[in-house]
Order: C-alpha cells, then sequence, then structure tokens
C-alpha cells in the first residue's frame, strides 16, 4: 500500500509540477496576477509530496518490503536501520528520488523568498523550477520508478546493500552533494528569469548571492565527504583519484565557485552582468552533465549507475532542452546586458575577473580531459585513457596563479588601487613566503623538491597576506579583534575561505610528496618501522557483525622518541566478510593527529600455514590538513551567509530595483 | 552479457572493496618509487576507472606482478611504458603520448589559458585607449 | 591616427561580438552530438596491438599432458583460430556449444589456451563438455597471456599460415560474427596463401 501511495504522491507532484511551470510563465506574459499567484503554493505543493514519497520509500525500507524491487535489490533484512535508510539513496532509483525532492525543496524556498523580487523576475524564477521539475519526475516516472513492485513472486529477502556503502560517510555524502548539485538550479532559474526580462538590477544579484553561496557550501561539504569516505574506506590511502564521477562533482562546484566572486562584482559594482548569468547557466548546465555522465554509462562503458539505454537518452533530452533553451535564450537576451565594461588593471575587480578566467579554463581543462577519451572514440581515432597523471599536470600550473593573485585581490580597492598602496606590505610577505617556501622543507627534510617548495610558499603567499588584509581592515573598523569581528560578515567568510585554500594547498603538496607506503607481510609477533614509527603485528582477532564476518588485526604503534620507545596507540585494521553479497571490504586503520596519519589495512592472507598477512603502512603528513582546509572554506561560505546586507538592505534596494529600465513593476493585487 | 570480464558491478563511482596489498620487495626506494609511479600510471582494462595500483582484478594482479618482474630486471620507466603498449595499446596508458591524436588534450588547457589571459588584457586595456 | 584605431578596434569588436554566445552554443551543440553518439559506442572492446604482428613466442605445457611442451610454432601451417577460455569464466559457458559446433565443421582447427586456470577443473570442463581444441595449451599464471595482449576471456585470435595474427575477438563468438567477420577473413587468409 505504502509503496503505492508513494508512487501516486509522485503523479501527483508531476502535475503540480506542470501548473507550477505553466501558469506563472503564462501569467508573466499575460499580466495574469490569479496565474502567477498559483506558483508558490504549487510548489510547496510538489515539494510536500515529493518529501511524501520519499518518506514511503523509506518506509519500505525500514519494513523490509521486499515486494518492492529497488529494497529487494538494495536491502535485506539483517541490514542494520541506519543503513537501511541509507540504503534509500544507494542505488539509481532512490538517489533519483533524493535528487528530485531536494530540488523540489529549493525550489519551494527560493519560491517563498522570491516574493522579494519584482513579480515578473519572481514569477518566470518559479515557472524555470518548474520546469525542471517536469523533467526530471518524468525521467523519475519513465524510467526509473523506484517503487515497482516484485509481484507475484516476492523475494523472502533482499540482495543487501553494496558494502561499500555502509559506511557513516556513505550516509551523508550523497544527500550533501545533492543538495550542492541541485541548489545550484536556483541561479539557473534566476538567470533565466533575468533573461527572459533582458535587465538585471545589482540588487537581484545580491538576492542571489546567499542561494548561490548555500549551494556552494553543500557542494564543497559533499566533495570533501568523498574524499574522506574515499579515503578511509577504499584502504588505497589516496583521497582524490580523477575519477570521472569526481570529476561529475569538481566541474560544476569550480564554475560555482567563479560564480560566487561574479556575482560580488555583479552586487558591488553592477558590473559583468552577462558573464554573472552565464556562469549561472553554466553551473548548473554541468551539474546536469554530472548526472548524465554517471546515471548514462556514457563514459565508463556498459558498467555505472544505470544499465537501461533508454535512462542515457532521456538525460541526454533533458540536458539538451534545458542548457538548450538556457543558450538561446542567453544568445538572443545577453546583449541587452551587456555594458562596456572598463577596469583598470589594479582593481578588486580584475582580479575577480581574473579568477573567473582561471576557474573557467581549469574547469574546461578537466572537462576536456574527461571527455577526450570519449571524443576519440566518437570519430575512430583510437581508444586512450585520460587520469590522474593528466589532471595533476594540468592542475598544478592553473591553481598556482590561482593561488598568486587570490593573496592580491583583496588588497586591491573597488575601480583603481595605486599600487604603491599594497606594494610597500607585500613585499615583505612574499619574500617571507618564499624563504619559508624554500627553508622550512630543507630544515625538515633535508632536501628540496619543487612541488613542495612552490606548494608552500604559495600557501605561506595566500595566508599571511589574507591575514593581513583582515587586520589591516579591521583595524580601521576599532581595536584589535574588536574591529576584525566588526567587519562584514561576508568578508569575513572570504578570510576563513581563502585560510582554508591555503590550508588544503599545504596539505596536498605536504602529503603528495611525504608520503611513505610500504607494502609488507608480517607475522604475529613481527614489528615493521617506518620512519620514527614502529608497528607491532600483536595478533589477529576473528568476530561478528551484523550482516557480516570480520578478521580483525591488531597492531600496537610506538614511536622512537629521544633514543626511547613510547606506545602512542594501538590500530585494529578490518577485513568484513559480507554475507549476502559474498564480498569482502577492508576497513583502514588510522591513527591521527594534526600532523601526520598512520594508516593500516589489512590484506590477504599469504600463507594459511604461517599465519602471514599481506600488510599496507602508510604515512601520510599533513593529509588531515586537505579536509581541514576544505571544511575552511565551506565555513567561509556558511559564516559570509550572515552578512547584514543580504537581509537588511534588500527591501529598501528592490524599490529602487523595480522602477529600472524595462521592467513592468508588479501590477498585481 | 556479452563478455565475461572480471567487471566489478557497483553502484556509483568506486569501484573495489579490498584494497590490493602485495608485499614485493625492493632492492631500495628508486624501484619502489618507480613501482609505485608505474602502477598509478596504468588503467586496469577490466576496471573502470581504476589504476592497476588500486584494482583487485586478478588482471591487474597479474600486470602488477610484470611490472615488478620489470624493474627487478632493471627496466625503467620507458622499458615498462613500451612493454604495456606493446601489448595492450594507448589505452593502458593513464597518462596518454602526445601525439597527432592527442595535441589538443595536451595543448588545449594552455591555448585556452592563453585565450583567457587575451580576453583580459583587452577588457583592462580597453580603459588606456580613452 | 588615434581616431582611425580606435572606431577600427570598435568596428572589430561588433564584428566578433557574436562569438560569445555562439561558441558556448557552438560546443554545447557539438557536445550533445558527441553524447548521443556515446551512448552506443562499446569502448570495452580494445583493439590489439598485436593484429598485424607475428605470435608472440611461447613454450606452455599442455592442458592434457604436462610433460608434453608446446611453442607457437606448433600454431602455425594453416588458418587457425586460438581460443583463450577458463572455466571460472562465465561467457565461456556461453561460448562452447558455439566451439563445439565451429570444431564439427572443421573449417579451421581451433586451439585452446587456457587461462588463469586450475589443470583439474579445465580437464573435466573438457570431459563434460566436450572437447573443441586440437590441443590446449596451459597458462595458470597468465606469463604467456600476458604477452599476446589478453585481459579478459574469451577472446579470440585468427592466425595465418605464417603465424601472423590478423584478428582479435574480444567476448562470445556469435553466429553473426562467425559469418560476418571470421568466415571472411579466413577465406580471405587462405586464398591470399
Amino acid at each position: 500500500m505504502l509503496p503505492e501511495l508513494g508512487h501516486f504522491a509522485l503523479i501527483l507532484a508531476l502535475l503540480l509540477a506542470v501548473v507550477q511551470a505553466v501558469f506563472p510563465l503564462l501569467g508573466s506574459f499575460y499580466q495574469k496576477p490569479a496565474w502567477v499567484a498559483l506558483g508558490q503554493p504549487a510548489a510547496c505543493a510538489q515539494a510536500f509530496f515529493l518529501v511524501c514519497s520519499l518518506l514511503c520509500l523509506t518506509a519500505a525500507f525500514i519494513l523490509n518490503d521486499f515486494s518492492v524491487a529497488y529494497v529487494a535489490e538494495n536491502s535485506n533484512s539483517r541490514l542494520p536501520l541506519h543503513f537501511r535508510i541509507s540504503a534509500v539513496w544507494g542505488a539509481h532509483e532512490g538517489s533519483m528520488l533524493l535528487w528530485m525532492t531536494m530540488l523540489s525543496l529549493w525550489g519551494m524556498s527560493a519560491a517563498l523568498a522570491s516574493r522579494h523580487l519584482p513579480e515578473n523576475i519572481s514569477a518566470r524564477l518559479i515557472s524555470v523550477l518548474g520546469w525542471v521539475s517536469v523533467g526530471f519526475l518524468l525521467f523519475i516516472l519513465l524510467t526509473s520508478n523506484p517503487f515497482e513492485r516484485l509481484l507475484p513472486y516476492v523475494p523472502l529477502d533482499g540482495a543487501d546493500l553494496n558494502p561499500l556503502l555502509q559506511d557513516i560517510g556513505l550516509i551523508i555524502h550523497p544527500p550533501l552533494l545533492y543538495l550542492g548539485y541541485v541548489g545550484l538550479v536556483v541561479p539557473f532559474a534566476f538567470a533565466m528569469a533575468v533573461l527572459m526580462s533582458g535587465n538585471l538590477a545589482s540588487a537581484w544579484a545580491r538576492w542571489l548571492r546567499p542561494w548561490a553561496v548555500t549551494a556552494w557550501v553543500f557542494l564543497t561539504l559533499g566533495i570533501l565527504l568523498g574524499s574522506w569516505w574515499a579515503y578511509r574506506e577504499l584502504g588505497w590511502g589516496g583521497w582524490w583519484f580523477w575519477d570521472p564521477v569526481e570529476n561529475a562533482s569538481l566541474l560544476p562546484w569550480l564554475v560555482a565557485t567563479a560564480l560566487i566572486h561574479s556575482l560580488a562584482v555583479t552586487d558591488k559594482r553592477g558590473m559583468f552582468k552577462a558573464w554573472t548569468i552565464f556562469l549561472a547557466i553554466f553551473a548548473f548546465s554541468l551539474s546536469l552533465l554530472g548526472t548524465f555522465l554517471v546515471r548514462s554509462g556514457v563514459l565508463t562503458s556498459v558498467h555505472a549507475f544505470a544499465n537501461d539505454p533508454a535512462r542515457g537518452v532521456f538525460i541526454l533530452i533533458l540536458l539538451g532542452i534545458s542548457v538548450g533553451s538556457a543558450m538561446l535564450l542567453y544568445a538572443w537576451r545577453a546583449q541587452s546586458l551587456r555594458e562596456e565594461v572598463k577596469l583598470h588593471l589594479w582593481s578588486r575587480e580584475t582580479m575577480l575577473l581574473a579568477n573567473n578566467v582561471l576557474l573557467v579554463v581549469m574547469t574546461l581543462s578537466i572537462l576536456l580531459g574527461t571527455l577526450y577519451p570519449l571524443i576519440l572514440d566518437a570519430f575512430n581515432l583510437g581508444l586512450i585513457s585520460v587520469g590522474p597523471p593528466y589532471f595533476n599536470a594540468m592542475f598544478v600550473p592553473l591553481a598556482a596563479p590561482l593561488l598568486f593573485l587570490m593573496a592580491l585581490g583583496p588588497h586591491q580597492r573597488w575601480s583603481k588601487t595605486q599600487p604603491s598602496e599594497w606594494l610597500g606590505r607585500l613585499r615583505y610577505t612574499f619574500a617571507i613566503s618564499v624563504t619559508l617556501g624554500v627553508v622550512l622543507p630543507f630544515v625538515v627534510t633535508g632536501s628540496l623538491q619543487g612541488h613542495v617548495v612552490l606548494g608552500l610558499a604559495l600557501a605561506c603567499w595566500v595566508l599571511i597576506a589574507t591575514l593581513q588584509d583582515l587586520l589591516g581592515k579591521g583595524m580601521r573598523r576599532g581595536k584589535g579583534f574588536t574591529g576584525v569581528w566588526q567587519l562584514p560578515r561576508s568578508q569575513q567568510g572570504m578570510v576563513i575561505a581563502h585560510v582554508g585554500v591555503a590550508v588544503c594547498a599545504i596539505g596536498i603538496a605536504l602529503s603528495s610528496q611525504y608520503s611513505q607506503e610500504r607494502d609488507v607481510r608480517m607475522v604475529p609477533g613481527d614489528a615493521y618501522t617506518l620512519g620514527a614509527y614502529t608497528f607491532l603485528f600483536e595478533e589477529v582477532v576473528s568476530g561478528e557483525g551484523p550482516n557480516y564476518t570480520t578478521t580483525t588485526g591488531l597492531f600496537e604503534v610506538s614511536k622512537t622518541k629521544r633514543g626511547g620507545e613510547q606506545v602512542i596507540g594501538t590500530l585494529a585494521p578490518q577485513k568484513r566478510l559480507f554475507y549476502v553479497r559474498n564480498q569482502i571490504m577492508t576497513r583502514a586503520a588510522i591513527l591521527a593527529n594534526g600532523w601526520r596519519d598512520l594508516y593500516i589495512a589489512l590484506g590477504e592472507p599469504l600463507d594459511e600455514r604461517a599465519h602471514a598477512w599481506a600488510v599496507r603502512i602508510v604515512y601520510k603528513p599533513f593529509v588531515r590538513w586537505i579536509w581541514l582546509g576544505g571544511l575552511l572554506i565551506a565555513l567561509g561560505g556558511f559564516v559570509a551567509l550572515f552578512d547584514r546586507r543580504y537581509r537588511q538592505k534588500v527591501a529598501q534596494a528592490f524599490q529602487g530595483a523595480i522602477d529600472l529600465g524595462r521592467l513592468k513593476p508588479a501590477n498585481a493585487e | 552479457m556479452k563478455k565475461c570480464f572480471w567487471v566489478i558491478w557497483v553502484v556509483g563511482s568506486f569501484s573495489v572493496w579490498a584494497a590490493p596489498i602485495e608485499p614485493y620487495e625492493f632492492a631500495n626506494e628508486t624501484d619502489r618509487a618507480l613501482f609505485q609511479k608505474m602502477t598509478h600510471e596504468l588503467r586496469c582494462l577490466t576496471c573502470e576507472a581504476q589504476s592497476i595500483a588500486e584494482s583487485n582484478a586478478p588482471w591487474a594482479q597479474d600486470l602488477r606482478r610484470e611490472v615488478y618482474r620489470l624493474i627487478q630486471e632493471g627496466g625503467d620507466e620507458m622499458a615498462i611504458l613500451t612493454f604495456m603498449t606493446d601489448r595492450y595499446g594507448d589505452s593502458v596508458l593513464y597518462k596518454p603520448p602526445f601525439n597527432q591524436a592527442t595535441w589538443v588534450l595536451w595543448l588545449g588547457p594552455f591555448m585556452l589559458l592563453l585565450l583567457g589571459g587575451f580576453i583580459l588584457g583587452r577588457i583592462v586595456s580597453r580603459q588606456k585607449g580613452n | 591616427m588615434m581616431n582611425s584605431a580606435n572606431s577600427n578596434n570598435h568596428h572589430q569588436k561588433h564584428r566578433l561580438a557574436w562569438l560569445r554566445w555562439a561558441a558556448p552554443l557552438a560546443v554545447f551543440l557539438l557536445l550533445l552530438l558527441l553524447f548521443w553518439r556515446g551512448l552506443s559506442l562499446d569502448s570495452s572492446t580494445l583493439p590489439s596491438p598485436l593484429v598485424g604482428q607475428p605470435m608472440p613466442a611461447f613454450s606452455l605445457e599442455m592442458l592434457h599432458d604436462a610433460s608434453v611442451l608446446k611453442t607457437e610454432q606448433d600454431f602455425k601451417g594453416q588458418v587457425a583460430l586460438i581460443n583463450v577460455w577458463a572455466t571460472w569464466c562465465f561467457a565461456c559457458h556461453h561460448e562452447h556449444p558455439m566451439l563445439m559446433d565451429l570444431a564439427y565443421l572443421n573449417r579451421v582447427p581451433i586451439y585452446g589456451l587456457n587461462y588463469r586456470d586450475d589443470r583439474e577443473a579445465a580437464l573435466s570442463w573438457l570431459e563434460a563438455l566436450g572437447d573443441p581444441y586440437q590441443f590446449t595449451v596451459f597458462d595458470p599464471d597468465a606469463t604467456v597471456s600476458i604477452d599476446w595482449g589478453v585481459y579478459g576471456a574469451p577472446e579470440t585470435f585468427v592466425i595465418d599460415q605464417k603465424g601472423i595474427i590478423h584478428y582479435r575477438h574480444v567476448g562470445v563468438i556469435t553466429i553473426n560474427d562467425w559469418e560476418t567477420v571470421f568466415l571472411p577473413l579466413i577465406e580471405q587468409l587462405e586464398q591470399a596463401a
């Protein structure tokens, strides 16, 4: 019964989405306030029914209703409750439903908040959100219905959730990532609405800023969690693999980053309007593109998310219609937004534009690398693979100037700056950073590596220059930290995020260059020494989990300190054999502090009689800094959301904006 | 079910559950570094989006053994790459060679950067004209 | 001077203005086409760089008799098929009846290359399902198979009389494959000699 209700709720949501898509749009062109007024309630009701639908599917998982095909394929009666709930988004159909539910929640919030916007903009924004919903609801209902029943032959038990996904990281990673992905729909819908109206007042850009930043924060957190999960769960000790699926999440992030920077210019200076609109379209297009790449199997061939070719075709059509219409609209109307931009070389605008150029080039390069094998294959020019060595080679030369300018940017004033204003203070910063970059690694390791020097020097440069800027501006407001505290939240957020980037860069540079990895054969009683650390293999014990059996190795870790050995902890890497799918999972054990991770993964038993095991021992310095930096980046975005300007002045600002240009003032009510 | 690879059927992105751990022993750190570099730069053809260093597929296991053997026999990076491409073609390489078919791939990012810099430069230099 | 340069500049700017929207649109349309084509591509079949090359040299035990060593010379003489198979390979079960039919037709000899397998298991497989091969060589640790560029099973190589590899088929041979690919190739190779 519940699955049918869920299915029915989905259909209702589709009907409501149609209402939301059609009436406000027509109403805005024919000046019918009553039609426009349908948009908001329709968006709310649509979100309500989608939440109902998602709850119905969740209930089917909790109640072990294996007559539902999707539940039977992805759950099992022995699966613990929290994993039964996260199994809802463990495969294609359910994750699509979650995706869609989040889309509708974003749509509802944006529809409600859009009452601050002029009515024409608001109506068209709601309508575009409705159209996107229609497309994806049709996709779910026609090709990926999660409520399909297996009647009359109901399996006794389910095939279990993929063991790889039975992890805390996977409970929260997809929802956050999807929140970010689909959150980009708001800037997209906004861009479309603006293009239809042919005008963009900077006050509207201010309206959009918190939305773009929120989506970006979720995307940041989603990517971060994915990387952390991969590090913990996969047992390779890596944290980024340039896998096409990872790239699919990085691409919209890069463009969203560009977008929030360009929005700052549009908000503060009323410039880059057409470009900002383009980025808003681009970001959501990439998020759709990612969905297509992940779910159509076009890149990873036969075996990714979906194996039904109809799905690939359907998403491709959706992609074509939504992005195609946006591009056409842009081609038709963007001219009216375009202004003759005049920039001074030393101005914040120029710096932000340079940031945009670099981020977009980075995006296009990663896109090129990801799609290149497909391009060659399509033209019968041979089969090649493009992997981490390529992406690393491309990423570093593009990231370096980005970091370099990141330090300079905040020191520039809007419009025009005399280089002498900042040259004096940044000269020393530069010298100190380069010195630190060279001296620190040399003193600690006794050798120099190009990547470390570059990474460290740039990170110091960003770190010091950013803090200098913060303190300088804070001083002008008041004494010490009160001044810093009184700065606008968006400025504080920017500083936190930039510091996060520097921290992340340190983590990447040091962990990738100084990590040590050993695969060794060990018998209980053996000790292995790696650097200052000694790992004593004590024993192997067997145990049992809810739906798996475990083999756990126990290692005592000690550190040599001034001649003496000191035990610093015990590590218990595990191998889990999952009953239903008969799959073995490695769970690495990690002993971490702020400076380094000690990481052990248990391999195969090499020799049953001798009880010898293959063991991977990894020393990873500063790897935590990568995620710490990522967290700071997200935190910066979060702090920026509390800027007063986004709240207080909005109402007044719009009063001015409504009278602008070609827009008809709201003549409703 | 057209073929029988050791295809790992996984939902979503990552496709192995147990990390391959093999206690190969090396005479020196250079050899170990070379082994790690090479196994990360060769693609596991029977997996999706994994290098042979990351895959537990039997084929990847065989190739790691071959890489190890070549290193023990004194082979350098070039020798290993040639060995692999002679047997499996360019698609086994994660770092495609620079040639007629891939120059766009390798030069594309720099051309884009130049183009971006050019546009930026033009916008900034408009100021001077007036 | 200054003025004319300026207006020239402006003129040029307007002439190229359409590129701002046309370029992204064009790229997008090309991408759509690419994806459309991509949906029907099957990139899991790799072309073999060994096509056109002589067989890699080897010396392997016969599956049925560990004391007999076979080399690539033993495959030479006629146009022949070399089939890579294993008992753990699910698709090889599907392919086996087809191989039995081909052996019955006796159009060309078929040699087996047993790949990463257990000798006992392989022998009982042939006993139970029939043996379509002239003989099978045994490659339990895949050393020779790697020289042949094997990356899965089943794979089938077509060699000519001199031992030059002319085709590598990845996956199960279907009747359609046999009629449209193998047979024409075999006839062509036989006539060429």
